[in-house]
């Protein structure tokens, strides 16, 4: 059967062209479901580059492909999806507070576009949000706390109220304690509780389709450690 | 699996068919080059891809790029980089390599608008105008938690600390409004004791915004020839919890409790200086060592999102007993009896304050309305002898915003203040009662993002004095650059004549100031910088036309003769120039701010003999202030010092005297952290570490005698504490 599809896919490849104006790009005439698999592969090659990343250019370039995915897929809520991600992930990197503002402000835009085009409630969307709220409250916290961080606890809230089985959840509850001062409930002690009820959550998530959204178990792990190392 | 190997293979060959004969789907084109910004600097990181496809690529640390594509012909090259605007280059891509190169151009981040800031200091959250926080007034060492001691760090202020009240840009105390959600408020302060300085009414925690003018303030108020400091009280409350508080000076509970659309809190506080002034020698002898308590009630309820109600009650008494210099002994004439130059001043206070506030938006158009009401009782005895002062007020504020489009505001409002002051003495008794009503307008016009104009008129009318006066007011900012701006403000400002004429029978006309106001402002990253220059003049000052032969009396309760010349024939000036530094980017948890402030004043104005600089004027104010976390340990420390040069005092023939510098070096520590549900925080401030002798100068009566005017404490510490439970904000820092 599948080479079938494919053949035909060929043939009609095969016999549209002659007809074809230059301008006409490639991918328009690639039946939907092939265009759809590329789409995904591509996608999830950028994220999978995105999330092993090992240096600030690896991070860097795979973040600006997942934008450029984004804006030629703009009817496609995971693309949207993964730019915001991937830009809210850079905000932290960058060490320039108007860069770092600047960042947000593009990923705030994916994040709307995203919301806008899978159009029921999703989870997922709550956690990008709140990572969102924690990386504006970030640049400067002492201004930013009050209505940052009510922003992300409303946002972690109504994405529990979604799936309490999130990992991603517990993974930014315990990066936000973590950088919480102890004196306001925060601490390595604190956010290490949170960070292992992520651990736990990470291990039964499948990490293949690309629409379940998978990100934070490397890094979750990163951070266990490093409370760990702390607590001692 | 082999059957599809090989129709992959098939696939394949058709296409590197096609390739071959139609030549459009031809052999990747590379396309290379470097993207620089408009300094000629490269740029690395940034993004390079042709418009409507995924391909492109990063540039690498020499901001060079290249890639491949199977793109031909025409198509738009996009180059973008975080920060810098977004580059579209048409380009034409040939069957072989292209160079194309890219300029870009940063982009002028989030437009920062200017905004009208000539005479003004905001404590918010509004990153864009505040340059306080509304915390730094309960953090400053040496403001002991008082709104009015932090507002004494600031530029155009006296470090006064021996009378009551803020003393602006050469203007004495009944200069300055002080303002509660757009209302007057009458008795700011605690009530008097003579010669000590003594604090607001209101703790800091309940505003969420703080803004004071040192002059050229909105058309919205009135009656303050210098300045006029504004509190804006919180919302709705963030969350439910319950705080206790101790320390040395008293005791304070507060509970919260949030619903979803409405909040309530109330307060109770108890108040005994006896420990405090046991861990201080004081200057004054207190024969009962003051004490009081009171409560509080605020509800505020936003129905929708377009309405918010607030009201707010607070009532309060206190009392207290001081031995004071007796400010009649010396004036034989008008008080024969009048008793030891010591005096017991017994004291017994009850005030009692409402105020609420209503809003409502509709699409473009907000709808204000404001009533509050205060009623304010002292019971005095001088020695034996027995006084009161009395006093009431009630003020109603009606408003409208109208934002006409995205450059222009028009506010117009009224209001209507009637207020009552009533005081014995002995036997005597005197009273006044006045009426004033106010119209105002004012136009806010940003016809450009670097350029603001915000002209205004008020218009008021005394019943008391029967005048009526307008004070048109203009202010506006021009931008300089992304970080900075220049703004100008000017306006007539009207008075009534001080209170003391009023009981006194006198209905002089109102006395006015006129100010001219420039200011240049930058702010950067967590740093600002401020530089202003001002001229005011005073007219029609009330003065009293005596006599040569009578002696200059300095004291400020001192009997206004009746059936004199008093009129407004007195007048001033003061001019100055102000800069403030303020840094807490430099070094990471450090936060600094310097302000100094250089006056020249004179004025002929009450009982002067001549055009003088009064007597609560330094020439040369400096504060710095310095606060630095201590992250390992959680502890903040934080000190301030204090100079001002040696103010001029005058002694019964008004022949000037300067009396030494003034010198103040303070610290206070706080220690947070959490217990379970409990956040909880200790502190101690010590004023005046050094326990310098300060001496503000010499009050002379007109038989020659003095005394010196000292503060009623040298160094004094504080110790308390304050917990939260459950869900604490750090506001109770």
């Amino acid at each position: 059967m599948k080479s079938l599809t494919l053949l035909i896919i060929a043939g009609n490849i095969l016999f549209a062209f002659p007809v074809l104006s230059q301008d006409i790009k490639i991918d328009t005439i690639k039946s939907q479901s092939t265009a759809n698999d590329q789409f995904k592969e591509d996608l999830k090659e950028s994220v999978d580059d995105f999330e092993s990343a090992k240096n600030i250019n690896e991070l860097v370039s795979a973040a600006n492909r997942l934008s450029l995915i984004a804006n030629k897929f703009k009817d496609q809520w995971s693309a949207n999806y993964y730019a915001c991600y991937s830009l809210t992930v850079l905000s932290y990197v960058e060490k320039e507070a108007k860069k770092k503002d600047a960042y947000l402000d593009e990923a705030e835009v994916y994040l709307s576009k995203a919301f806008s085009e899978f159009k029921t409630e999703y989870d997922e969307f709550y956690v990008l949000k709140a990572m969102l709220a924690n990386a504006r409250l970030a640049v400067q916290p002492a201004l930013r706390y009050k209505k940052y961080g009510d922003l992300f606890n409303e946002n972690t809230e109504k994405a529990m109220s979604l799936n309490p089985g999130n990992p991603r959840i517990y993974y930014l509850k315990g990066n936000s304690l973590f950088y919480t001062p102890k004196m306001f409930g925060g601490g390595a002690k604190n956010a290490l509780t949170q960070f292992e009820k992520a651990e736990t959550l990470f291990k039964n998530e499948s990490k293949d389709d690309i629409y379940k959204p998978y990100w934070g178990e490397i890094q979750n792990n990163q951070m266990i450690e490093k409370c760990k190392g702390e607590i001692k | 699996m082999g059957k599809i190997k090989n129709t992959f293979k098939i696939v394949a060959l058709i296409f590197s068919l096609i390739t071959q004969f139609s030549g459009i789907a031809g052999a990747q084109t590379r396309i290379s080059g470097q993207m620089k910004d408009t300094k000629n600097q490269p740029l690395p990181f940034a993004s390079i891809s042709i418009e409507n496809t995924i391909d492109g690529t990063t540039t690498d640390s020499l901001g060079r790029f290249s890639f491949k594509t199977h793109e031909q012909g025409k198509h738009v090259l996009v180059g973008s980089y975080i920060g810098y605007e977004t580059k579209k280059d048409t380009i034409y891509i040939p069957k072989n390599n292209l160079v194309h190169n890219m300029t870009i151009k940063e982009k002028p981040l989030a437009i920062r608008e200017v905004v009208v800031t000539a005479g003004a200091f905001e404590a918010n959250d509004d990153p864009k105008v505040a340059i306080l926080k509304p915390l730094d007034i309960y953090t400053n060492a040496g403001s002991g938690g008082d709104i009015a001691g932090a507002i004494r760090t600031l530029p155009g202020t006296q470090a006064q600390t021996d009378q009551t009240g803020l003393f602006v840009r050469g203007g004495d105390a009944s200069e300055s409004s002080f303002i509660i959600d757009g209302m007057v408020v009458q008795n700011p302060f605690s009530s008097n004791v003579p010669g000590v300085s003594q604090r607001s009414r209101f703790t800091p925690f309940q505003f969420k915004g703080i803004s004071f003018s040192s002059g050229g303030y909105s058309v919205r108020y009135g009656q303050a020839l210098s300045s006029v400091l504004e509190l804006n009280t919180m919302d709705l409350a963030e969350k439910t919890n319950l705080n206790f508080s101790a320390g040395v000076t008293g005791i304070a509970l507060s509970g919260t409790e949030r619903w979803k659309k409405s909040s309530v809190e109330i307060t109770g506080h108890y108040d005994n200086l006896s420990p405090f002034l046991n861990l201080a020698k004081s200057n004054v002898h207190f024969f009962q060592v003051p004490v009081g308590g009171g409560f509080s009630v605020k509800y505020v309820l936003a129905a929708t999102n377009k309405d918010l109600l607030k009201l707010f009650f607070k009532y309060d008494v206190s009392s207290s007993g001081t031995d004071v210099p007796n400010p009649y002994s010396a004036d034989k004439v008008n008080y024969p009896n009048a008793g030891d130059s010591i005096i017991g001043f017994g004291l017994k206070n009850s005030n009692l304050y409402f105020n609420s506030s209503y809003r409502h938006t509709f699409d473009n158009l907000i709808l204000r309305t404001s009533v509050s009401a205060s009623n304010n009782k002292d019971n005095i005895n001088w020695g034996p002898i027995p006084g009161s002062n009395f006093d009431w007020r009630i003020q109603w504020r009606g408003e409208t915003l109208y934002n006409i489009n995205d450059q222009v505001n028009i506010l117009v409002g009224s209001e209507l203040q009637r207020f009552q002051f009533n005081q014995t003495f002995s036997t005597f008794n005197s009273g006044f009662n006045e009426l004033l009503t106010a119209g105002y307008a004012e136009l806010d016009w940003k016809p450009f993002h670097w350029l603001a104009f915000k002209p205004g008129l008020r218009f008021e009318h005394s019943n008391l004095l029967n005048k009526s006066n307008y004070g048109p007011r203009l202010a506006m900012a021009i931008g300089t650059g992304n970080n900075s701006q220049i703004s100008l403000a000017s306006g007539l400002f009207f008075e009534d004549p001080d209170k003391k004429y009023l009981y006194s029978g006198y209905r002089p006309n109102f006395q006015n100031a006129i100010h001219y106001i420039a200011n240049y402002q930058w702010i950067k990253n967590n740093r600002t910088f401020r530089v202003e220059a001002y001229y005011k003049s005073y007219n029609q000052l009330v003065y009293e036309n005596l006599s040569n032969s009578v002696r200059y009396d300095a004291n400020p309760y001192r009997f206004i003769p009746l059936n004199e010349i008093i009129d407004n024939s007195g007048n001033g000036y003061a001019k100055g120039m102000e800069i403030f530094w303020r840094d807490n980017a430099t070094i990471p948890n450090l936060d600094y701010w310097i302000s100094y402030s250089y006056i020249d004043t004179k004025r002929l104005y009450q009982n002067f003999r001549s055009s003088v600089t009064p007597s609560f004027v330094a020439n040369n104010n400096l504060n710095l202030l310095v606060k630095y976390f201590i992250e390992p340990l959680q502890l903040n420390v934080g000190a301030s010092y204090v100079y001002a040069s040696g103010r001029p005092f005058y002694d019964h023939d008004f022949i000037v005297k300067t009396a030494p510098d003034y010198n103040d070096l303070s610290v206070n520590l706080s220690y947070l952290t959490t217990i379970g549900k409990f956040f909880g925080v200790a502190y101690m401030g010590i004023d005046n570490v050094l326990n310098r002798k300060n001496i503000y100068g010499y009050q002379f009566s007109p038989d020659g005698t003095s005394h010196n005017i000292v503060p009623a404490l040298y160094r004094t510490i504080y110790i308390g504490f304050t917990i939260s439970l459950s869900q604490f904000t750090k506001e109770e820092l």
